[in-house]
Parts: C-alpha cells; sequence; structure tokens
C-alpha cells in the first residue's frame, strides 16, 4: 500500500483512502483529505516533520506518522 | 418572537474572522490575532446600535463531530441552545474547506445566513464567485462581508433576521444538498425509528450523527438497545454497498457536494507565480535557516524593547516623570554646570581620590566603578555608582559620605537651567511642602505617600515605554501569521520528547500573559500532553515580568545587550527541558499528539487592530498597577514602618528594615535563598510578594530602594523570579485547567523547584568560576545539573503490553 | 479644636486617600463580582476571559 509518506515533495497525489480509526482519522478527513482528493506535497518541515501539504486550496501540516494513515494511488 | 432577544450565533473556520466581525458587530475589543484557535470559549455581546440582538462567538471549527474541548463548546450551544440564527463565516480565500462545515451547520435546521469574508482578496486574485448561484446551491442567503473593513456586516445581520422570520413562516427548511442515494435511504429509515417524535427541522442532523455512530448523540438520545440494533443494520446495510465505513461516506458525500458546487460557483485565474506569501513562507520556513531566523527575531524583539528604544524613554520615566524632573531644553547647559560643579567640590579631593582607589585595591564591590567615574571625571556616573555601591563601601569601612553627602546637598538646581519640568514626585512635593521644605501633613503620610505609593507605583509604571514596545511586536506577530508557522516548524523538536508543535502556541501567547496562555492550552487534544503545556507555559516570561528583566539588565548590567533576550532563551530552554524530563516520567509517558493544523496565510495587519492589542495590553497593564500595585504598596510601606524598636512594637518613619515586621518576615524566608546568592531581605520579599503580581518585585524596590547586588546575584534572582511559581492569577488559570488540585500542587511545586534548581547551578558555578568557590555548594549544583542530565538522556518510560 | 486645626492637612490628606483606597477595593470587588477578574493581566478583554471567571460563578 502506498501511502502519503512515500509521497516525494512537490508531487502531486491523489487520496484513495484514510485508514486509522476514531479521532484522528475523523481530524484527517474533516480537514478536507477524502477520498479521490488531489494533494499537494509542498514542503517538509525544517527539521524533517511535518509535512506541509496543499489541499483543496489551503496549506495544511501534517505529521509524517499521520501521513501513513493516508493511503495514496 | 418581537419581544424576546434574538440570538445570533456567529460560527466558522478557525481563523476565518469571526472574533473580528464580532469585534465589528458588538464593538468590544476582544482578543483578534492570526492563529488557527484563538477563541476557545464562546463570548456574547450586545450589537452596537440595535436594541434586541444578542451576538454569540462561538470557537472556531473544522466540524461539528468534535473531539476537542473547543469544538464541543460550539456543537453544544448550537445543539442544546439553538441560537435564532446561525451566522456562518466563510473564509472566501478557502471556500472548499469552510463549506465543509456550512452543510453541516444547515442540517442543524436552524435559519443560517452565509457570509463571505475576505471576498476582496479573492477578488484581487482574479477569481470571481458567484454569490447568486452559491446561494442557491447552498438553500441559504449568502452575502458578502468584510469583517476588517466593517463592510457588509449589517446586511448580514439583516438577512439574518429575514431569515428567522422566513423559517418561523415556512416552519420547514430542507437542506438543498443530498447524499447519494443509499445513505438518504438509510436516513430516511433512521429518522423513521428513532428521532420522529422531535421538531421536523431537527431531526435530519440528528439521523445524520445516529448514522454516523456519534457516541455523544447516542448517549444524549437514550436508545433502546433494540432501536439501536434496528438502525445498525440500516448501516452495515449501506456501507456494504458503498464499500466504506459510515463517518467517511458522510464526510465524503458532503465534501464532493462541496466540490461540486465551489466548481460551478467559483471562476479561478490560474495563477502559477508564487504569491507573496509562498516567497515570505520561503524563506522563514526554511529547512536550516527557519530557526536561526526564530532566534532572531525573537533577540530582536526583546533586545529592542528593552535594551535600545525602550531604555531610552523607560530612562526618562524613571528618572524624569517619576524621578525629580526633566529639561525641555537647556539640559546642556545643565549638564555642564553640573560637571563645572563636580570638578570643583568632587574630583579635586584627593582624601576622596585616596580612598576609592584603596577600596578598589581591596576589590570591593562599586569601587571599581566609583574610581571609574572619578577618573572620567563624570559626574552623574559617580552620584550613581555612590547612591547604588555608598553602603557597601561604607560597610567595609571606606565610608565617602562625609565629603560625597555635603556635596550632593548642594548640587546646582536643575530648574534653574533651561526649561524645567518637574517630575511627578517633586510634583507631590509641592502639595505637600510648604516654603521652608517642610511636609504641611503628618511626617507618616508624606512618608506613605512619595516614599510608598508614588516610589513603589511609579517604579512599575516607568516601565510602560518598554511594554508598549514590547506589545507593538507581539501583537505584529501574532497578527501575521508568523506564529502558527513557528508552532510548525517546532512541532519536530517537541515531538522528540512527545510534545505537539501546539504546545508552542500557549507558550507564544504567554509572552504577553501567562493566563490566556494557559487557557490556550485546551486546544491541545491529549491530555498529558495539554498538562505538560499548562505546567511550562508560564516559564516564558510574560509581559509582567518584562519590568524585573529591565531592572536587572540597566541596573546591575549596565543595559548590556544579552540580559533580555537571554531571559527569553532561558524560558524556551526551561520549557524544552521540563518537557523532556517530565516525558520521561511514568505519568506522562505516551504518544505525541497528532499535528494537524490549518497554516493562515501571512498578512499585514493594520496599523490599527496592532495599536489596539498595545492598548488593550497596556491599559490592562496600567489598571493593575492602579489597583493591585498600589494598594499592595501601601501594605509594604506599612510593614517597612511598622516594627520592634527595642522591645516596643510600634511605627516610626525612621524604623530600620531588619526591625520591621516586613523585615522579620524576609529574615524568615531569606535564608532559603542563601544558596542562590540572595538572602537579603528586600529580596525575600521581593520574590513574596511576586506571586501578587510580577511587577510587584520592582514595585518592592521601589518602595524599599535597591540595594547593591552584584551582577551574578542579580542574574540568580532574576532567573528565579522568571521560573518560578506564577502569579495567582496565573495560579488560579492553572487550577482551573488542571480540574484538580493534585495536578495544580504538582505544577506549582515542580516550578518552584525547578527555579531553585536553575539558580543555584547559575549561582554556584558563577562563583566558583569567579573565585568565590564554596565547595558544598558547587557539590549540590553539580548534583542537581546531573540528575538534570541523566533526565535527559533516560530511556522513556514505557507501559508494559 | 485646635488639634483639627493644626491637623487639617493631614486630615484632608488622609481623607482623600481613603476615598481613593475605598475606591480601588470596591471597583476589584465589583469586578471579581461581575467575573473580570483582578488578575489584570489582559485577559479582561482577551477572548478567553468569559472562561476564566465564569465557573466560579456557575
Amino acid at each position: 500500500m502506498k501511502t502519503l509518506r512515500d509521497a516525494k515533495i512537490k508531487d502531486t497525489v491523489r487520496v484513495v483512502r484514510v485508514h486509522g480509526e476514531g479521532a484522528l482519522r475523523r481530524r484527517i478527513m474533516d480537514m478536507g483529505l477524502t477520498k479521490g482528493v488531489e494533494v499537494y506535497i509542498r514542503k517538509v518541515a525544517p527539521l524533517g516533520d511535518p509535512v506541509e501539504v496543499t489541499v483543496r486550496g489551503y496549506e495544511l501540516s501534517l505529521r509524517k506518522a499521520d501521513c501513513e494513515l493516508i493511503e495514496i494511488e | 418572537m418581537s419581544n424576546k432577544e434574538l440570538r445570533i450565533a456567529l460560527a466558522g473556520n478557525p481563523n476565518s474572522g469571526k472574533t473580528t466581525l464580532f469585534n465589528a458587530l458588538t464593538g468590544s475589543n476582544q482578543f483578534v490575532g492570526n492563529w488557527p484557535g484563538v477563541t476557545v470559549e464562546k463570548k456574547e455581546g450586545k450589537m452596537k446600535g440595535r436594541d434586541g440582538i444578542i451576538v454569540v462567538d462561538l470557537p472556531g471549527v473544522y466540524s461539528l463531530s468534535p473531539y476537542t474541548l473547543e469544538e464541543v463548546v460550539a456543537r453544544n450551544y448550537l445543539v442544546d441552545e439553538r441560537p435564532d440564527a446561525i451566522l456562518n463565516i466563510v473564509d472566501g480565500t478557502n471556500l472548499e474547506r469552510n463549506l465543509y462545515l456550512t452543510t453541516q451547520l444547515i442540517d442543524l435546521g436552524i435559519p443560517t445566513v452565509v457570509a463571505i469574508n475576505m471576498a476582496d482578496v479573492v477578488r484581487k486574485k482574479g477569481d470571481h464567485i458567484d454569490f447568486d448561484g452559491l446561494s442557491k446551491a447552498l438553500g441559504c442567503k449568502v452575502v458578502e462581508i468584510s469583517a476588517l473593513k466593517e463592510e457588509g456586516i449589517d446586511d448580514a445581520v439583516e438577512a439574518c433576521i429575514e431569515a428567522t422570520l422566513k423559517a418561523a413562516e415556512t416552519k420547514s427548511h430542507l437542506p438543498m444538498h443530498c447524499f447519494s442515494g443509499a445513505v438518504e435511504h438509510a436516513l430516511a429509515h433512521i429518522e423513521e425509528v428513532t428521532v420522529h417524535n422531535l421538531p421536523a427541522e431537527q431531526q435530519r442532523w440528528y439521523a445524520i450523527k445516529l448514522f454516523e455512530r456519534d457516541a455523544k448523540v447516542l448517549d444524549a438520545l437514550k436508545l433502546s438497545d433494540e432501536t439501536i440494533a434496528h438502525i445498525e443494520e440500516d448501516i452495515k446495510a449501506c456501507e456494504a454497498e458503498l464499500d466504506d465505513d459510515a463517518e467517511s461516506i458522510i464526510i465524503n458525500d458532503r465534501y464532493e457536494y462541496i466540490t461540486r458546487v465551489v466548481k460551478k460557483c467559483v471562476k479561478k485565474k490560474n495563477a502559477s507565480k508564487l504569491s507573496t506569501s509562498d516567497k515570505i513562507d520561503r524563506i522563514v520556513t526554511n529547512r536550516f535557516l527557519a530557526l536561526p531566523i526564530f532566534a532572531v527575531i525573537m533577540f530582536l524583539v526583546y533586545y529592542i524593547s528593552v535594551s535600545t528604544v525602550g531604555t531610552w524613554v523607560t530612562d526618562w520615566t524613571n528618572d524624569g516623570l517619576f524621578g525629580d524632573g526633566w529639561h525641555i531644553a537647556g539640559s546642556d547647559e545643565y549638564d555642564a554646570a553640573l560637571d563645572s560643579y563636580g570638578n570643583e567640590m568632587l574630583f579635586e579631593n584627593t582624601e576622596l581620590e585616596n580612598i576609592i582607589l584603596s577600596a578598589n585595591e581591596k576589590g570591593i564591590m562599586g569601587a571599581e566603578e566609583l574610581n571609574i567615574a572619578f577618573a572620567d571625571k563624570d559626574y552623574g556616573a559617580f552620584t550613581e555608582a555612590y547612591g547604588s555601591y555608598g553602603e557597601k563601601l561604607a560597610a567595609e569601612g571606606f565610608s565617602v559620605a562625609e565629603i560625597v553627602d555635603p556635596v550632593l546637598e548642594g548640587e546646582p538646581d536643575p530648574s534653574g537651567y533651561g526649561t524645567w519640568v518637574p517630575g511627578v514626585p517633586a510634583l507631590f512635593d509641592k502639595l505637600l511642602l510648604d516654603e521652608n521644605g517642610e511636609p504641611i501633613v503628618a511626617e507618616w503620610l508624606y512618608s506613605l505617600i512619595q516614599d510608598g505609593i508614588v516610589a513603589g507605583v511609579g517604579a512599575v509604571l516607568g516601565f510602560i515605554p518598554q511594554l508598549l514596545v514590547l506589545f507593538i511586536f507581539l501583537a505584529f506577530l501574532e497578527a501575521c501569521g508568523y506564529m502558527s508557522r513557528i508552532a510548525f516548524m517546532m512541532d519536530r523538536i517537541f515531538r522528540n520528547f512527545g510534545l505537539s508543535g501546539k504546545s508552542f502556541i500557549p507558550i507564544l501567547i504567554g509572552t504577553g500573559c501567562g493566563v490566556p496562555g494557559i487557557m490556550a492550552s485546551r486546544t491541545i487534544e491529549n491530555q498529558n500532553d495539554r498538562r505538560m503545556t499548562v505546567i511550562t507555559t508560564t516559564f516564558i516570561p510574560c509581559s509582567a515580568k518584562l519590568p524585573i528583566i529591565a531592572l536587572i539588565s540597566s541596573a546591575l548590567f549596565g543595559g548590556a545587550w544579552w540580559v533580555a533576550p537571554s531571559a527569553y532563551f532561558m524560558g524556551i530552554a526551561a520549557i524544552l527541558i521540563s518537557g523532556i524530563m517530565l516525558k520521561k516520567t511514568k505519568a506522562f509517558s505516551g504518544e505525541p499528539t497528532p499535528f494537524v493544523m490549518e497554516l493562515p496565510a501571512y498578512h499585514m495587519p493594520t496599523v490599527g487592530a496592532i495599536m489596539r492589542s498595545m492598548w488593550e495590553r497596556a491599559s490592562s497593564f496600567i489598571k493593575k498597577a492602579g489597583t493591585v500595585i498600589l494598594l499592595s504598596t501601601i501594605v509594604i510601606w506599612l510593614g517597612s514602618k511598622l516594627g520592634f524598636i527595642g522591645d516596643l512594637f510600634g511605627f516610626s518613619t525612621e524604623m530600620a528594615l531588619e526591625d520591621s515586621i516586613l523585615g522579620k518576615i524576609g529574615s524568615a524566608i531569606s535564608w532559603l535563598f542563601a544558596p542562590l546568592g540572595f538572602d537579603s531581605i528586600k529580596a525575600a520579599i521581593a520574590t513574596l510578594m511576586g506571586l501578587l503580581a510580577k511587577e510587584e518585585v520592582v514595585g518592592v524596590f521601589g518602595v524599599l530602594d535597591f540595594e547593591g547586588m552584584s551582577a551574578l546575584e542579580g542574574y540568580s534572582f532574576l532567573a528565579f523570579n522568571l521560573l518560578c511559581a506564577p502569579c495567582f492569577a496565573a495560579m488560579g488559570a492553572i487550577r482551573r485547567e488542571m480540574n484538580s488540585a493534585k495536578w495544580t500542587a504538582f505544577a506549582i511545586t515542580y516550578q518552584c523547584v525547578f527555579a531553585y534548581a536553575v539558580s543555584l547551578m547559575i549561582y554556584q558555578v558563577g562563583m566558583a568560576l569567579s573565585g568565590g568557590l564554596n565547595v558544598v555548594g558547587l557539590v549540590c549544583a553539580i548534583l542537581v545539573a546531573a540528575l538534570i542530565v541523566f533526565m535527559l538522556v533516560k530511556r522513556p518510560y514505557k507501559a508494559k503490553k | 479644636m485646635d488639634w483639627i486645626i493644626e491637623n487639617g492637612a493631614t486630615i484632608a490628606v488622609s481623607a482623600v486617600l481613603l476615598v481613593i483606597v475605598g475606591l480601588i477595593v470596591f471597583k476589584m470587588v465589583r469586578d471579581k463580582r461581575k467575573g473580570k477578574g483582578g488578575c489584570g493581566c489582559g485577559c479582561g478583554g482577551c477572548a478567553m476571559s468569559e472562561y476564566c471567571h465564569k465557573k466560579g460563578d456557575k
């Protein structure tokens, strides 16, 4: 399974599914990371984590650990 | 309806401009910052210029399925108290995610009006929003506003009132958006079996929540097990059909619907070039430069506000406004007069020179300063050094008082030169003294007013210029969006010891005042992390601690450039070290909080907003000086004048500090601070009074006269007062956030012990390096340091599986 | 009577001072009751003030 974590900087990827459970998963989806949405990996924070992505026209920062929950094409 | 007050709730995503709109509507000065989650609790205000309308500002939320406390607050209010109308503020630059919340609000069945904020920014980018189309698609009125410029806000409220009237007439408003067939089918079933007895407009929301298996709604409706099992069948069937779980189905459907609407109603101009926001962002969050840039920015903020701009003005307020007075013109003449006076009366006196030289040879504290001033024939520096160190010299047997005091008495009168404006104490003197310089009121009353109130409150108020400069910087950093970036950058460091970058936001707010800083910890979901943030937030020097820093820096370090910034970085280091140490203990162990945070676009804050924020903070500082500080200066004055003369308890304006009540209390606790280097009664009293309000540390020195501490003692004193238990107000906030006496006690004990350890290390190591080695003390300091290092490198506690 | 005249200034100034202190105490107590809080470090006007001082009243 390929996840958002595997995506490289400046990649644009499409979300297939959000794994995990409970509050965190819900939060990720509430922020707009849902099935079929395009995500652009903008950059990585100064120390390698978190990651900043563009989704639905805005900037969102995500931990790499949380990126693993997001399956991409 | 007509005689009832109309309640309009402002709802929207974090950082969409709700609080700005609330301020515009109610005319009140609320705290507005540019990072998500500034409003943690709802607040109410009467609408300005219109009777009978109450505006409720809810915390910003992304969704109504809450897990952070702020989301619970918003959701509970909307669901349980059902306002008459919802004004949904939507950030026009970020329609998709904002409208996701809108779909949920509409489902609540409360008359809703969508107000698109920052539409001017959208237009500037060349995009076009079709408001009518949006209104039709969403099934509610859509208006355009600019909260910042206060445009269109009256129309928005008008639309809300209309919406309530319309809703009262028709009694039904089906949401325009629909879920996919299978979902709608299941929803209809659920409505039928569970919530048909609720008002029609509320049924849909409950049905959707039941479909999502929302635990809170399940609890609230108290359904029988039978019913739950029944609707569970419907949900399962639907999940199987769409190959996803119920929660995702709803979220996906909402977003898909929104995507369609936005595609239809918004025409985007394809701008591929970097926006200014992107360009700034590139630099300040650069992989290698980000942290140095942050350090430089914070360094500059403290350096400029304490050591440069602030000091120029503070010298005037302390020596002029709250001192003897100042020259508007002709100060050069006066300086020249003083210097020639000094040359004539002091600097030719060989006896004085010999005493100072021999004192300097013996290495007595302060003798060097006197010596330099003497050699330079600098009258001002000489009298200043004499004021600070004269008593120390006398105590060592090098009294110069007999020579210097008469000279000081005969100083030329500054009011005779140029245009002289008397300071506040001089003004009081004019009122309270007769022509012969004798007080017209009783001796004690004169002492109370001049030595107590004017000196104490004046000492605190004297630091206002520095605070104003600091407040301007903080307001700018908050409003421009840099703070969120700092949290983003800090996440990695923080996460290493299990804290979230979110923990940094309370700390940033804490730079203004610890109380809202502690409150802001509520945005952190994980309870362990929240507790840890509450404990560490007050390590950052708040604005009330700034006067202490400024005082020590100017009085003992001659305004050295590094003192004030070092206090800030000491605070950050204390937070990092405490965080790492605490996280290794059993009580705080656990996985780090997820860091899912929106980064707002940079924007140039308006001058008005910055000034408002500065004034808000400054005025409460002044208010505090006029109330709490004023009262406590009276208490301190009284405590220092009441005491034992011989065996008799009594009052005397000439009371020696050691004999007074205050002195007795001070000496009872001052031994505690001996290992830290500041066992004087005054320092002990100052530390104690600092618990009342941190400014009071400075106020105490105003009433009790600042005495010559060494620079090392002063820095140790500074460190302790910055890191130890915060003021009572902040402790109260800790108590409320922890909601547990045990945790509150732990937090305060930890802060005090940590402060003690840091001061001990600073003082003992400093002494050892400067030749005043105390073996026991140094050993203790090294042991403490070793313990801290051990905690830092120790393996974290892991719960057994 | 002479005593009052002799100390007129003292009495007048102390009276003014007492009134000021009284007003301050009155204001602080009233603020506390209103939930505005005696902390004064900006929380009266800050976004979280509602939470800050409401709990005690409930």
